[in-house]
């Protein structure tokens, strides 16, 4: 195949994946949303149930409107983190390159996953470090790039109850060390370490799958923290 | 309502709680579990009418706890709850068994009538299933 049919190829891919990545995303923030929805609707049905007892005369009990009032307060802040998570993250494909606070871009990319990990019976943890790490780099690529070390991990639910996410500086570059204890099998995974691969390229970075001993195994993605190549060699159609 | 006996199953206790209530305040008997699991051990120990069950569950999932119940006791009517993106699955379900698929956030008055249907229909199931057993008994003694 030639070089040009080869890029492409691999733009082809990189949107179509992009396109499947954020349609996961938004799928499970909606159903999380619909959650909360239909928590505050059934309140707002009880409310109306209490009414219609003090008009049979039965009077309302205060602690229980107050109970309530709580209830809905707290799914309505659901909802609203939920919507700044996802207002964020649909930004995050309006600029190829920005400056990034990491351990608040992989907040988001962790907050974004946990429900799709807890379905899987996995939790997400970030352990971001004492200092701010910060790169300039493309927000979207970089989530997705994390998103597909989780799916990695979650892959093989089975083993894996915590995965945790850490932000490193590493001297001239940065460092995610995604770690839980075992990824899935390479044999079953090929189209995923590629997709991995071909992104950690665009990032100007590299993945490795490491061992951790006893503690089981990590994803580090490596990056400069310089200009991602999707800058410089924009994806083509 | 006449008392009707029902199990909610969700892993969100915000909503078993809240939405127990309700139907509490109408009449009916209600307990809650909050994973497939444990739905399948409560209905070991009581009879239910009707199951409400999420689709949409961690761990063993809305369709896998479907089967496993009606596994267990085939006259059991469920009815599934899901969210709007999930009504193709909803279908499923009812493919594999299920009584009704609803979305959330639940039309409580449609809830209330589909667990009176539940009811009525376990009743006929089980008086069918009596009806075999002693046509069954009738003749493995020749009477």
């Amino acid at each position: 195949m030639s070089d040009q049919n080869q890029e492409r190829d691999r733009g082809r891919r990189l949107k179509q994946e992009g396109l499947a990545f954020f349609g996961a995303i938004t799928a499970s923030l909606s159903h999380e949303l619909n959650n909360a929805f239909a928590i505050i609707n059934e309140h707002g049905g009880l409310l109306q149930d209490l009414l219609l007892g003090t008009q049979q005369g039965v009077p309302m009990d205060d602690r229980k409107l107050q109970r309530i009032s709580r209830k809905i307060g707290a799914q309505v802040e659901r909802g609203n983190a939920l919507i700044r998570r996802l207002n964020r993250f649909a930004h995050s494909a309006d600029s190829e390159s920005r400056e990034i606070d990491l351990a608040e871009l992989l907040g988001d990319i962790v907050g974004l996953s946990q429900r799709l990990a807890g379905l899987r019976m996995m939790q997400l943890e970030l352990r971001p470090g004492p200092e701010p790490v910060r790169l300039v780099s493309n927000p979207f690529f970089l989530q997705q790039a994390v998103f597909v070390a989780f799916q990695l991990f979650w892959d093989n639910a089975e083993a894996n109850r915590l995965v945790t996410v850490v932000p490193e500086a590493s001297g001239p570059g940065v460092r995610i060390v995604i770690a839980g204890a075992r990824t899935v099998a390479p044999e079953a995974s090929g189209e995923k370490r590629e997709l991995l691969s071909i992104l950690m390229e665009e990032l100007r970075g590299e993945a490795e799958t490491r061992s951790e001993g006893a503690a089981g195994q990590a994803i580090v993605l490596t990056l400069s923290r310089g200009v991602p190549a999707s800058v410089e060699r924009p994806v083509s159609a | 309502m006449a008392g009707e006996r029902i199990l909610l199953v969700d892993d969100d206790p915000d909503f078993t709680e809240v939405l127990g209530e309700r139907l509490e305040g109408r009449g009916l008997a209600v307990e809650t579990a909050d994973s497939g699991p444990k739905a399948l051990e409560k209905i070991q120990d009581t009879p239910f009418d009707a199951v409400v069950l999420d689709l949409a569950m961690p761990g063993m999932d809305g369709i896998e706890t479907l089967k496993l119940l009606l596994r267990k006791q085939p006259e059991l009517q469920v009815i599934l709850l899901t969210g709007h993106a999930t009504v193709e699955k909803g279908v499923e379900a009812v493919k594999l068994g299920a009584m009704e698929f609803l979305e959330k956030p639940v039309d409580l008055k449609k809830l209330l009538g589909k667990i009176s249907t539940a009811k009525n229909q376990k009743m006929v199931l089980t008086q069918e299933k009596l009806q075999e057993d002693i046509t069954k008994i009738l003749r493995e003694k020749g009477w």
